[in-house]
């Protein structure tokens, strides 16, 4: 749909409007609180139907615009992180006893690894999960299995670099 | 920023819209430079200035519109300069001498660079599941970037360059024909 988009079929636009929107909500409301995630979903399809005049055949629909999102997901996720350390340095009376900084960063982290996660694809989740819990999938050959959970790294990394950075 | 569906929906249309006019604008960038190169080689600036503008609005509608008529302009464009490259050539050596007699050449070899670029155009044009469409739409740019060249040498060029490319039309007609 999006090639055609990007070829210039007008009418492939209402189809792939009610695929992508309904994806790109979903994965940033994985990300993002949902007021925030409307935010960076809608930025997200605004700038995927900008760019789908460039939109290359050869690529995965889903997931270039996935990553657009995440990019989206990522700067919102920025202006929070800067916008809380100012308040925090402007709030001299921070209670010391609940130790918010080491709960933040643990929620930091677990937002960070769902939004990687969720750029991935359902078989690198589940390649992913059984390397987590030492398993080999049943009717699947040690040597698939090490090829498939190499691949399925390499994307958690790249999907870590693009919403994270280095 | 949160907006309702339909009024989400429009701004996506006008937004993929304009996208598409941007990159239309930019990727037409080559005709103004053609136009400009011909300037300096012929020593001319108002008539390829004309044509020149004229291609790179037809190149930025034609890709902005997109489909068959978008993929013609690159083929155009391409072959295109066999004309002008034809056109050029006539008019720095447009002469033919037979003993004593003298002739310009100048309409035949725009014809002769306007059949090729037509029968390219349709060769090209033969593949696509819309054939017509990108043979006008190829055709069209070729035409405007032979003229780029031809224009300065009078009408009778022009016309014979515009006749040889739209004789392409003919295998793409057949094929058509055959096709169906």
């Amino acid at each position: 749909m999006m090639v055609s988009l990007a070829d210039g079929d007008r009418s492939a636009f209402d189809g792939a409007y009610g695929l992508l929107w309904p994806a790109l909500l979903a994965f940033c409301k994985r990300a993002l609180v949902p007021s925030d995630a409307e935010d960076a979903a809608q930025l997200a399809l605004l700038k995927v139907f900008d760019r789908a005049a460039t939109f290359q055949r050869d690529k995965d629909a889903l997931t270039w615009a996935i990553t657009i999102a995440a990019w989206e997901v990522r700067t919102i996720r920025k202006r929070h992180v800067r916008s809380r350390s100012t308040s925090m340095d402007a709030d001299e009376h921070a209670s010391p006893a609940h130790d918010p900084e080491s709960a933040a960063a643990t929620r930091e982290l677990v937002e960070a690894a769902q939004t990687v996660l969720g750029a991935l694809c359902e078989d690198d989740r589940v390649t992913l999960a059984a390397t987590l819990a030492e398993e080999t999938p049943a009717g699947v050959s040690g040597a698939a299995f090490r090829k498939r959970r190499e691949r399925a790294m390499a994307r958690l990394k790249e999907a870590w670099r693009h919403i994270h950075g280095d | 920023m949160a907006t309702d569906a339909s009024t989400l929906k429009q701004r996506a249309r006008r937004i993929y819209e304009i996208g598409r006019l941007r990159g239309a604008l930019g990727w037409s960038i080559p005709a103004l430079i053609l136009a400009a190169v011909v300037a300096l080689v012929v020593r001319q600036i108002s008539v390829p200035l004309a044509i020149g503008v004229a291609l790179y609005a037809a190149s930025a509608g034609l890709l902005w519109w997109g489909r068959a008529p978008g993929r013609g302009v690159l083929p155009g464009l391409v072959f295109g300069l066999v004309p002008l490259g034809a056109a050029l050539i006539a008019n720095f050596y447009g002469h033919a001498c037979v003993g004593p007699a003298c002739f310009r050449v100048c309409t035949v070899a725009c014809f002769a660079g306007g059949l090729v670029a037509g029968l390219l155009t349709a060769r090209v044009a033969a593949r696509s599941p819309n054939a017509m469409g990108l043979f006008l739409s190829a055709a069209s740019v070729a035409f405007l970037t032979g003229v780029l060249g031809g224009a300065c040498m009078g009408v009778y060029p022009v016309i014979g360059m515009g006749v040889a490319i739209a004789l392409g039309v003919l295998p793409v007609a057949l094929r058509s024909r055959l096709r169906s």
